[in-house]
């Protein structure tokens, strides 16, 4: 990937960036289901697809507009998995979720990302896992107060 | 997101459903209201995007760490060391993260053996615990943390009673029983083949099942196979089946 960008009016560290980026592009699609792959290898061109389409978008931008494309390939994005308003929304919680109180990041991280139960964050919270269950509704309960009057 | 109210107890099927955790006749019926309800559909996909969210906040945000923490590590380490070593963990997250959320490629980077191990061990289930005051108080109360999934202090209690009783077919069996639960088959292994010492003893048939499938998980299929067959498993000619079929 980084040669890619090398090769197309890019450098290192942009193709750093983009590799984080489509990184979180394609585990997003592979969460969602909008792309199972079927072997390593599969998953490796989507990623690399993935890359590149997000380096012509840069290519494309404001900041390469002066720029005369001449490779043909830079003007033919790759099709992805793409859903419009699903990924508006995605942003739109994580957005939010920045303002939730720490406690409730700290629930919500331990459990859907860590993938504690709620016996093992109760023990670590010293709470009873009753309690911990409804902290952890309560949290999402927020979450979804504050995107709802964003949308407002 | 459109405000529609999911009840706590809506949120928890519903997160049950999406972790595979909802036994099979209500997961067909989950399903079918799926597919039948529009509402419960639009209940279903929030919770599921919700869920998609927090993850990949969380990865986000550990990412963010690693880029931070190596680009400001030392004057001589430099952008280009931390930009290989970004690189090389996001190649590593991506496979780890692949294979976690991939069923099918989970075939693909776990082998036969291990892949029999996983279906066919299902953890000890423990004994039945009195807490009497006597010498067998240290037992019991290395029992309830077995069964409460503390696999490292119930060994932690019965390793320092076996200092004591070596040769108890009980204390091993349930020592190695601990190693195997937490994922350490290799050292789980000398345990059982004490118990086995014993042919009389209430575990004999156990260790022998458990033994075979510690030395499967370990790849060590032939001696596996000689202690499956000595147990008195019911799963014992599936699973002999199984690998005879490899």
């Amino acid at each position: 990937m980084e040669r890619y960008v090398k090769e197309n009016r890019g450098n290192a560290v942009q193709a750093e960036d983009i590799y984080q980026e489509a990184f979180l592009t394609v585990w997003r699609n592979v969460q969602l289901e909008r792309f199972s792959p079927e072997s390593q290898a599969d998953f490796s061109a989507y990623l690399f697809r993935v890359c590149k389409n997000k380096w012509i978008d840069v290519l494309r931008s404001k900041s390469f507009k002066s720029e005369l494309f001449t490779d043909k390939e830079l003007n033919r994005k790759a099709e992805t998995e793409y859903d419009e308003e699903e990924d508006r929304l995605i942003d739109l919680i994580k957005l939010h979720f920045d303002e939730l109180g720490d406690s409730c990041k700290d629930l919500l991280s331990k459990f859907y990302y860590s993938k504690m139960s709620m016996r093992e964050i109760s023990e670590v919270k010293g709470w009873s896992e009753a309690t911990a269950r409804n902290s952890k509704y309560r949290c999402i309960q927020r979450l979804r107060e504050l995107i709802n009057r964003d949308s407002q | 997101m459109k405000n529609i109210h999911i009840t706590e107890e809506e949120y928890q099927e519903i997160e049950d459903f999406l972790s595979g955790n909802l036994p099979p006749e209500k997961a067909e019926s989950f399903t079918h209201r799926v597919d039948n309800d529009q509402e419960w559909r639009e209940k279903v996909r929030m919770v599921k995007l919700t869920t998609t969210a927090i993850r990949e906040k969380a990865l986000e945000g550990e990412l963010k760490q690693i880029h931070l923490g190596n680009s400001s590590k030392s004057v001589f380490s430099g952008r280009k060391k931390s930009r290989v070593i970004l690189f090389t963990l996001l190649a590593a997250a991506a496979i780890i993260t692949f294979f976690l959320v991939s069923p099918i490629v989970t075939h693909l980077f776990i082998s036969d053996n291990e892949r029999l191990f996983s279906q066919y061990y299902q953890p000890e289930a423990g004994l039945i615990t009195a807490m009497g005051v006597s010498e067998t108080y240290e037992f019991d109360r290395g029992m309830i943390d077995y069964k409460m999934g503390k696999y490292e202090e119930a060994n932690r209690r019965w390793l320092e009673l076996l200092k004591d009783h070596k040769n108890s077919d009980t204390l091993n069996y349930f020592i190695g029983s601990g190693y195997l639960a937490m994922g350490k088959a290799a050292q789980s292994v000398d345990f059982f083949k004490v118990v086995l010492q014993t042919k009389e003893s209430a575990f004999y048939n156990d260790a022998n099942w458990y033994l075979g499938l510690a030395l499967l998980d370990m790849g060590r299929k032939e001696e596996a196979v000689q202690y499956i067959a000595a147990s008195d498993n019911e799963q014992k000619e599936k699973l002999l089946a199984d690998l005879h079929a490899q």
